[in-house]
């Protein structure tokens, strides 16, 4: 134990003083990447362009989309070219602090080399542990977990240094077969070819001969094609994913929904009309760049995305703002559009911070070929974008009543707007369950299973029935439907996210990863502490305007 | 002020001036109330929220028991149906404006009917079929016990089980009857995730047993070992533990530690080409030993009595008494010096352990006498009772009277050792015993019953599955706790099951079951392929792709298959609400301008 210790100090002595000696690795600018972008490659069953399969890797390996700068592009071809030039560099993300202080590794640093985290001995340890938990089958503990994480990063950086590389190269002769890499082709007819082309795209990368790298790139595209025939993908076609993957419609969506939050905070504090035109044109140009972003991945993908916690978070966002547009059209109420621009942006900005799977994925058996992962999906997304809707709404009317209360005319106002959006989210909501029901019948053999997700579904379309109808029994007034219908969003939250996270059991469980929950339980305390301090206030007001009513005649209180 | 927000939307007024003296209209009006309409939504809504949470701890067969199956439980949907309904007559009046609430709302009473329909009339199970099997019979998950008179050729009779209710318990104790023969069964006791260990209980008959557990604070109370003449000993640590035959002779105590025996070190002997080398340990520690023409030498260098081998390969003793005698020596040429260690029990630990050999030519084998001085503990049953026997290290034995629970002290083990039960003659039991979910084996669930026939009875415990034979009355039935079982009017044979993955990957892709269905009112099979979202149907029932088994080569497709008479009224219902709730929007909406709650109370 002592002796193994002391054999890594010197070794690690030994890499720090190598590091210098080693070369840079090559990271050439200028060169031009189109050609390498539209080489299709196939990760995970799904046939991607190269840039999308690059960006991918280089994500998985140092936590973000390029590297230093460098395009991720760049990047794997030179891990690719120059395998040995990145062994000492460090590129590999550990972020979770407690795993670097386990690790005695420098907390302030958030990027470490293969080498380095390779002869870390209690990192091997914790990895071979979390190996044998997942083996038994038994649940990884935090540091397993991220040491398992590191592992997966290692792991793909070295991929590519043993000289993986990406699965470039089509089948020969069948359509469904799956693409091989470039060393796995000796036996085939146009391997010499092939090769020499890569051979030569990889000199003129390592030398950054920007005039030999486009044409040898570009014949080591061609050839690929041809290799492929008819059931390559078409240019057009990894055209537009690598469109999608350099303009991040979803990214500019959530900058124009804060711009317009910010408009119609603006609007609200100046009281100016041509603040509110402003605001509508931001959530539209919001609104604008989801719609874009969501039909061209639709097309990439070839099927709704709506199939996992990435996509389906996109579009309960995204929805929120379709509906404040609409709202605002009716009901001229530009409250709603401030509120639905924050939401929207909010939910948009965790679907591109939280550790989400944004990539696009296959889907599993029960999720092909039926329209009704599209119709179901997208109605439920759009009642939880109304329900989130009517939760903003509520605050908004929480405030007048507590902070406010003389602006009586105007909390009536939005609770009106409040009511109506309830009115629209159960709606949606009810016609989700249903087009589920129809679809859990096609698919399932039965139409209802108390699944929890089902149960949870229909527990929150009850709680919005129930302060639609508690309204009429005089349960609940204007303040207490304010209260409720944020009550209600947090069944939402249950149903969408809960179930899956909290409860962890049912048939819904489709594409999603761990996390999020320190989130979902701050706002849920956020949320709990602005309801109770505005029932402490609402009271104290209310009481006021009570001993006030009495000492005054009663007839304006009539009157209204 | 309140008086005017709490006015209801729908008015009710033009029965309130005929109700008055009107009774039945009253309780009609107050079954359909819109507050017993919101109590029950919120308690219906409470309800499933705590049968999720409930079931994610405790399974689904639980949750299914205790809440979504349960009489309570239906009968608080059933009490919304009633509302619903009170409220519909209440508030029946065809207007434009109106239309919107009755159809929804009776939209809601046909989807509670088809519900209605399908629980009563549907069949939902699974139908298990192995690459060219054919089968019958779905399973269906509801719990019977299936009981066939051995002997019979008779079909087996299911008789349900009774547990429902927010106490599962409640059901117990009830006489229920198998029909078609005269036999009667109690269900004592259920147990929804059982796990079934090994235990005795007294008998008329039958050999000792003794269950053995560790004592004292710190002590798992739950583990314990039952310790018979079938199974007579266990291994505690280094101590042994044995229950003896009653005849067996007293334990003797082992000579002390003498002199004899650890005089005498063993022997090495070595082997080179065709030459053999004896070298008595003792004589020859640290002298240096040629081995005879092969030019090398061997020397002796430590010899150890009870080894224990320690980091790096090093040799250390615990104690003098030759428990695990060992050597070290080194073969000594032209190449160098070579150290190797010897066990005289252990002879293969060199092979497994050795490094790379520098002179493998030379093979060695150490003999020396070990005694066996591992501390024994043995239980004998004599006619006066049991007795205990402690043999310590030093071979020394201490006995005495086993009493219940007294602890025993045992050397070498930091805490004593107790009896917990003796029993002259016992007879085993497998038992099950519940436990929490998450651990291993949970979610089978298991059940004691008693049966009577004839005027005689028995009892048992029956597992999942597991069937148990049981005499009562003279005769002999097989009992099996199991999903109800539905025979289908034809058979279902699976030809082929194909599994398509995404291509260089092993995600599925594609499930694929090629059936054949066999009907004797049809001349021709049936050929057909079921996949995802591409059911079969046939003869009323449908035939879903839900699953498959994998065992090396041989799989198995496991299709659900349903019958659901209430599917078309569900559906309808589902039109009618959607229907409903769209008019009641454009009516707020359009028929009346500014027709929401807020601005109208302002009105009134």
């Amino acid at each position: 134990m002592t002796c193994a210790r002391l054999g890594i100090i010197p070794l690690l002595g030994v890499g720090a003083l190598a590091a210098s000696v080693f070369a840079a690795p090559p990271l050439p600018e200028g060169l031009d990447l189109r050609h390498v972008a539209s080489i299709a490659v196939q990760s995970d069953g799904r046939t991607a362009a190269f840039d999308t399969a690059a960006r991918q890797a280089v994500r998985h390996v140092c936590g973000r989309e390029h590297w230093q700068g460098h395009d991720a592009m760049t990047v794997v071809l030179s891990w690719t070219f120059a395998r040995r030039d990145w062994l000492e560099v460090p590129c590999i993300k550990v972020e979770h602090e407690p795993l670097k202080i386990a690790l005695n590794l420098p907390v302030e640093r958030r990027h470490f080399s293969l080498r380095e985290l390779s002869m870390l001995e209690p990192l091997q340890r914790l990895i071979v542990a979390a190996d044998e938990a997942r083996h038994a089958d038994r649940p990884l503990d935090a540091l397993q977990r991220q040491a398992d994480d590191v592992a997966g990063r290692m792991g793909a950086l070295q991929h590519f240094l043993s000289g993986g590389g990406l699965a470039l190269v089509p089948p020969a002769g069948d359509p469904n077969g799956a693409y091989v890499r470039l060393d796995e082709i000796q036996h085939r007819a146009d391997a010499g070819a092939l090769h020499a082309a890569w051979t030569q795209t990889g000199q003129a990368f390592v030398r950054g001969d920007a005039v030999a790298f486009d044409s040898a790139s570009r014949q080591l595209g061609q050839l690929l094609r041809s290799a492929g025939g008819a059931a390559y993908p078409s240019p057009t076609h990894l055209a537009r994913e690598i469109h999608y993957n350099r303009v991040h419609p979803f990214r500019w969506a959530w900058i124009a929904s804060a711009l317009a939050m910010v408009l119609g905070l603006a609007g609200m504090y100046l009281r100016r009309a041509r603040w509110d035109a402003l605001t509508v044109v931001a959530t539209a140009v919001g609104c604008g760049f989801f719609l874009y972003g969501f039909v061209l991945r639709w097309l990439i993908a070839g099927r709704a995305p709506l199939s996992n916690m990435y996509e389906s978070l996109v579009m309960f966002a995204g929805s929120i703002g379709l509906f404040a547009l609409i709202f605002y059209f009716v009901f001229r109420q530009r409250v709603a559009l401030t509120v639905a621009a924050a939401l929207s942006a909010a939910g948009l900005i965790l679907a591109d911070v939280l550790p989400l799977d944004a990539s696009i994925r296959t889907l599993p058996p029960v999720l092909r070929n039926t329209a009704w992962l599209t119709i179901h999906v997208l109605t439920i997304m759009l009642g939880y974008g109304a329900a989130a809707l009517s939760m903003g709404v509520a605050h908004v009317q929480l405030g007048l009543h507590t902070l406010a209360p003389q602006r009586v005319a105007q909390a009536k106002e939005v609770l009106r707007l409040n009511y109506w959006i309830m009115l629209v989210a159960v709606i949606f909501l009810t016609a989700g369950i249903v087009f589920g029901a129809v679809w859990a019948n096609a698919s399932w053999g039965r139409y209802w299973g108390w699944d929890p997700k089902e149960t949870w579904s229909l527990i929150t379309l009850f709680g919005y029935l129930g302060v639609l109808h508690a309204r009429f029994t005089g349960w609940l007034r204007d303040f207490g439907v304010a209260v409720a219908s944020i009550v209600c969003f947090q069944l939402v939250l249950m149903t969408y996210y809960g179930v899956n996270y909290v409860l962890g059991t049912g048939l819904h469980s489709y594409g999603f990863g761990a996390g999020g929950l320190g989130w979902i339980a701050a706002y849920l305390g956020v949320e709990c502490a602005v309801i109770f301090g505005a029932i402490l206030r609402y009271r104290a007001v209310s009481a006021r305007a009570d001993s006030s009513a009495r000492t005054m005649p009663r007839v304006p209180a009539l009157a209204r | 002020m309140a008086e005017a927000v709490s006015t209801p939307l729908f008015v009710e007024s033009r029965h309130r001036s005929v109700v008055r003296t009107a009774d039945p209209w009253s309780v009609i009006r107050t079954l359909g109330s819109l507050k017993a309409g919101v109590t029950l939504l919120v308690l219906i809504g409470v309800s499933m929220a705590a049968a999720s949470i409930y079931e994610a701890r405790h399974g689904r067969v639980a949750a299914q028991v205790l809440f979504y199956r349960a009489w309570w439980f239906n009968g608080l949907l059933l009490a919304l149906a009633g509302n619903i309904f009170c409220a519909t007559l209440v508030r029946w009046t065809i207007s434009w404006r109106k239309l919107g609430f009755l159809i929804t709302h009776i939209g809601v009473l046909v989807v509670l009917a088809g519900a209605l329909l399908t629980s009563r009339f549907g069949i939902e199970g699974q139908l298990r079929l192995e690459e060219r099997g054919m089968s019958d019979a779905i399973s269906i998950p509801r719990l019977v016990i299936g009981i066939e008179r051995l002997g019979e050729n008779a079909p087996a009779t299911e008789v349900d089980l009774p547990m429902s209710g927010i106490r599962p318990r409640a059901g117990l104790g009830r006489a229920l009857s198998a029909t078609g023969l005269d036999l009667s069964l109690v269900v004592d006791e259920f147990l929804p995730n059982a796990r079934w260990t090994r235990s005795f209980e007294p008998s008329a008959t039958g050999l000792a047993a003794v269950e053995v557990a560790v004592a004292g604070d710190g002590a798992d109370p739950r583990m314990s070992s039952w310790l018979t003449p079938r199974s007579p000993s266990l291994r505690l640590g280094s101590v042994q533990i044995e229950l003896a035959g009653p005849d067996s002779p007293p334990l003797p105590d082992l000579p002390p530690a003498s002199t004899s025996i650890a005089s005498s070190r063993g022997t090495l002997t070595l082997q080179v080409g065709g030459s053999t080398t004896v070298v008595d340990v003792t004589s020859s520690i640290g002298k240096p030993v040629s081995l005879g023409a092969s030019g090398l030498s061997v020397r002796i260098t430590a010899y150890h009595a009870d080894a224990v081998v320690g980091p790096n390969r090093t040799l250390s003793s615990r104690g003098d008494q030759p428990n695990n005698p060992a050597i070290e020596f080194e073969i000594v040429g032209p190449q160098g010096s070579e150290r190797r260690l010897a066990f005289a029990q252990f002879p293969e630990f060199a092979s497994m352990h050795a490094r790379t050999a520098v002179y493998p030519q030379v093979q060695n084998a150490y003999a020396a006498d070990a005694i066996d001085r591992a501390p024994l503990v043995r239980f004998v049953p004599r006619p006066g009772g049991l007795e205990y026997e402690v043999r310590s290290t030093d071979g020394r034995v201490v006995r005495g009277p086993v009493r219940t629970d007294a602890p025993i002290a045992v050397q070498s083990l930091t805490l004593p050792l107790a009896v917990r039960t003796y029993l002259p003659a016992a007879r085993e039991v497998f038992a099950p015993s519940e436990i929490a979910r998450g651990e291993e084996g949970a979610e089978t669930p298991a059940t004691h019953v008693t049966f009577r026939a004839g005027g005689s009875q028995a009892t048992h415990w029956l597992g999942w599955n597991r069937p148990a034979v049981v005499e009562v009355g003279g005769r002999s039935y097989r009992l099996t706790l199991r999903n109800r079982e539905y025979r289908l009017p034809f058979s279902v044979q699976l030809e082929k099951f194909e599994r398509e993955t995404y291509p260089g990957t092993n995600q599925a892709a594609m499930f694929a079951s090629h059936v054949t269905v066999r009907d004797s009112a049809r001349s021709e099979p049936l050929r057909r392929t079921i996949q995802m979202n591409q059911p079969l149907r046939y003869g009323g029932y449908t035939f879903f792709q839900s699953g498959f088994e994998q065992r090396g080569s041989l799989s198995a497709s496991i299709l659900t298959v349903s019958r659901d008479p209430g599917k078309w009224t569900v559906y309808g219902g589902f039109l009618f609400v959607t229907a409903g709730v769209v008019w009641m929007i454009i009516a707020k909406r359009l028929g009346r301008p500014g027709g929401s709650p807020a601005r109208r109370e302002s009105a009134t």
